[in-house]
């Protein structure tokens, strides 16, 4: 489909009707979902979407308009409304925010993929659901098994009256699989590779990767056998987090928070706005030494890996903390802006209808330099957990009651008996402070987070917290039992 | 599009699938649009209109269905052809009862108001610059939202089913924030027009207002009445407990609790 001149159509209206700047950005998405549940297909479905959102700015004020009627009629009136929403925008503020991209680009991006999952007959994707939800019921306790696939292609290409033209074709793809174990009156479950399973930017080498028929039987056996598990015990316990664990935490407790709109106030009503401050920068203490964090929107394998943001701003690699100090922000242009900065590319819309926005990306924990095994050393008393099971966080992100699915008890540096329901919570600042060790790079996984809420309307957006396990002491554990 | 054009869009869509024994097709549109805010500033204003087909498609009572929101002959063809080709995929479900015959269906008076479906950017700007008035009259700040929209859906089946509903909704949904307090207020309406986005923003000042200078609870057991909405916040994590599904599976705590308090 010729793009290129239906973005000229819209561009000039959207400029002849008044806007100081404008962008369109056409987007085709096609996704395809197959679960199996107790030996059955039960969502097997496929769909298929192209449209396009205009953006449009003026007096300084957005405004946003999407429609999947690709007519030149309907371009026009699409920008037109575009133009007539940030016109009403403008009327209402008590301030101007709105800031038009800096740079201009012509490039294209597309996702480094081994091997297209289209490739491989959708019978033998089914199958393999099939063999590894199969694989789950190692006891009759195995009241559900679960096992699914998730493949997601985008083409999107961004026009602005800025000259700026950038194509880009995103390969998204994700499994996992979930035994729920039902007996002595409790219920448990367990999931793998991580609670949500395995989500990257890739092809069906992330399916290979995920090695589920290795993980199936195990992750039952586990499920069976925390209905019997003691009770993980109420204290103050060093805690050493599992991988997938630690994706959550730094999501909750640093991605959201980072998001400079939150920072500034500029999103509030839904999830909150944040701890931090903008006098907090370079000064702030958010965690200990060894604790770095960037975001990197260039991460192989990362869900938010891209060439460009939305708005087409370059992605970059920038940092967040920085050996535990507080120097940087998720960011937009608008936003960056208004601080004396400049975006870090962190600005996403979930597909053609979404108006962009700061998002979380891929953000990074930089592994230590402690082999996983030896995380366990000097320990005495403690406890180590694994996939997230529930989370709780308040609205500024500062107070937080994280539980996980399963966990041991670490007994003078062995890991000991398995524990069933732990929780774990603390402040954000004084839990980053009490990390002191982090695993090393053979523990470091890119881990993919495919539903992250934001926005009203609300939108989903892709996210990779990539870290290794990490350690923590005096941690406030068992809370949400006692 | 109106019900007809998507009644002709339907059937037309239902041809394609002579492959399947049975077939339903859903076409749906909507047009929605939100301004929502924070501090006074509008933060994101959007609207967006997308129209969508839905093809079910069952095969020896396998199911599979494909979407496409593109309405050229090719398109819906190659929706229809792939909801036949997921469907002769999946397992054989006994039990599959056969597409419903319908019947006559009416709309409930008032579903549908063509001023909300089809309302200006600049009436949801009014609705938010009198909550933003309210606001500033008792020394706060707001965030929230001021949403209208319209849609349309239309389902046609093989067993000669038709049938199609307009409905229209508006929504104003805001916070005021005082020093060291909140107060929440919302109201839901098919009828922009029916609802007074000051009254709502009063009524989230005042309760800011009664909630300042708070003092911190205890733990312990205390007797705690939940305002609506928060009811209904938690009565949505329940509710999937509620479905046969989980109760037959035993992982429901209502599981062990069939005609029991």
């Amino acid at each position: 489909m010729d793009f290129a001149s239906l973005a000229a159509r819209a561009l000039d209206a959207a400029t002849a009707w008044g806007a100081d700047f404008a962008d369109v950005r056409f987007e085709t998405q096609h996704a395809q979902r197959v679960e199996v549940r107790n030996g059955v297909v039960a969502t097997l479905a496929d769909s298929a979407g192209t449209g396009y959102g205009i953006r449009a700015l003026v007096e300084g004020a957005w405004g946003f308009a999407a429609s999947s009627d690709l007519s030149e009629a309907q371009i026009d009136r699409t920008a037109a409304r575009a133009v007539e929403i940030a016109r009403a925008s403008a009327s209402i503020a008590r301030r101007r925010v709105g800031a038009a991209p800096l740079a201009t680009y012509v490039d294209a991006f597309d996702t480094p993929i081994l091997r297209d999952p289209y490739d491989i007959p959708l019978g033998e994707r089914v199958a393999l659901l099939l063999e590894a939800e199969r694989l789950l019921h190692v006891s009759p306790e195995i009241a559900v098994g679960r096992a699914w696939l998730d493949l997601w292609r985008t083409d999107k290409i961004l026009f602005s009256t800025t000259r700026s033209r950038i194509a880009q074709r995103l390969r998204h793809t994700g499994c996992g699989i979930e035994a729920m174990a039902v007996g002595d009156g409790d219920v448990q479950t367990r999931t793998y590779p991580g609670d949500v399973g395995l989500y990257q930017s890739g092809g069906w080498e992330i399916v290979e990767a995920a090695k589920l028929l290795e993980g199936a039987p195990r992750i039952a056996e586990e499920a069976v056998a925390l209905l019997r598990a003691p009770q993980c015990p109420g204290g103050t316990f060093d805690v050493i987090l599992g991988g997938s664990q630690m994706s959550l935490q730094i999501h909750e407790s640093c991605g959201h928070p980072a998001e400079l709109d939150r920072v500034m106030g500029w999103e509030a009503n839904f999830s909150g706005t944040s701890f931090l401050e903008l006098d907090q920068i370079d000064k702030l203490k958010y965690g200990s030494d060894i604790v770095s964090i960037v975001v990197d929107n260039t991460l192989p394998a990362g869900m938010a890996t891209c060439g460009y943001d939305d708005e087409g701003t370059k992605s970059v690699r920038s940092d967040i903390v920085r050996n535990g100090v507080l120097v940087g922000y998720e960011m937009s242009n608008d936003t960056a802006r208004a601080i004396g900065r400049e975006s870090n590319a962190c600005v996403r819309a979930q597909s053609w209808e979404y108006v962009p926005m700061i998002r979380m990306c891929n953000l990074v924990l930089l592994p230590g330099s402690v082999p996983f095994e030896h995380l366990f050393d000097d320990v005495r008393d403690g406890i180590y957990m694994e996939s997230n099971r529930s989370w709780s966080i308040d609205d500024r992100r500062l107070n937080f009651q994280f539980g996980c699915e399963i966990a041991w008890e670490v007994k003078n540096g062995k890991r000991g008996r398995m524990l069933k329901n732990p929780t774990y919570a603390g402040m954000t600042p004084k839990f980053w402070n009490s990390c002191d060790a982090i695993g090393d790079e053979r523990s470091w996984f890119a881990w993919g987070t495919p539903n992250c809420g934001k926005g009203e309307p609300m939108q989903t957006g892709l996210t990779t917290q990539a870290s290794a396990p990490a350690r923590f002491r005096n941690v406030s554990v068992g809370a949400g039992y006692a | 599009m109106h019900s007809a054009q998507r009644e002709a869009l339907a059937k037309r869509a239902l041809e394609m699938a002579g492959a399947a024994d049975e077939a339903e097709v859903l076409v749906s549109t909507a047009d929605a649009a939100l301004t929502r805010f924070t501090h006074q500033v509008s933060n994101q204003n959007v609207a967006s209109a997308d129209a969508g087909i839905s093809v079910r498609a069952i095969v020896d009572k396998r199911t599979g269905v494909a979407r496409t929101n593109r309405f050229d002959d090719a398109s819906l063809r190659d929706a229809a052809d792939r909801a036949v080709e997921m469907a002769r995929l999946a397992p054989q479900d006994p039990l599959q009862p056969g597409l419903p015959r319908g019947g006559p269906s009416t709309a409930p008076p008032g579903a549908y108001d063509e001023s909300t479906a089809d309302a200006p950017a600049d009436l949801r700007a009014s609705m938010c610059a009198a909550l933003f008035s309210e606001a500033e009259a008792a020394g706060q700040w707001c965030a929230g939202f001021v949403s209208t929209s319209g849609a349309g859906y239309t389902v046609v089946n093989t067993s000669g089913a038709l049938a199609s509903f307009d409905g229209s909704d508006a929504a104003v949904n805001v916070k005021m924030n005082a020093p060291d307090s909140t107060g929440f207020a919302e109201a839901y309406s098919t009828r922009a027009g029916a609802i007074d986005a000051a009254a709502v923003g009063r009524r989230a000042t005042t309760k800011a207002s009664g909630a300042m200078h708070p003092v911190a609870v205890d733990p312990g057991a205390w007797t705690v009445i939940l305002e609506p909405s928060a009811f209904g916040e938690l009565f949505v994590y329940l509710s999937e407990h509620f479905s046969a599904q989980t109760y037959d599976e035993g992982a429901s705590f209502c599981s062990d609790g069939l005609d029991r308090s």
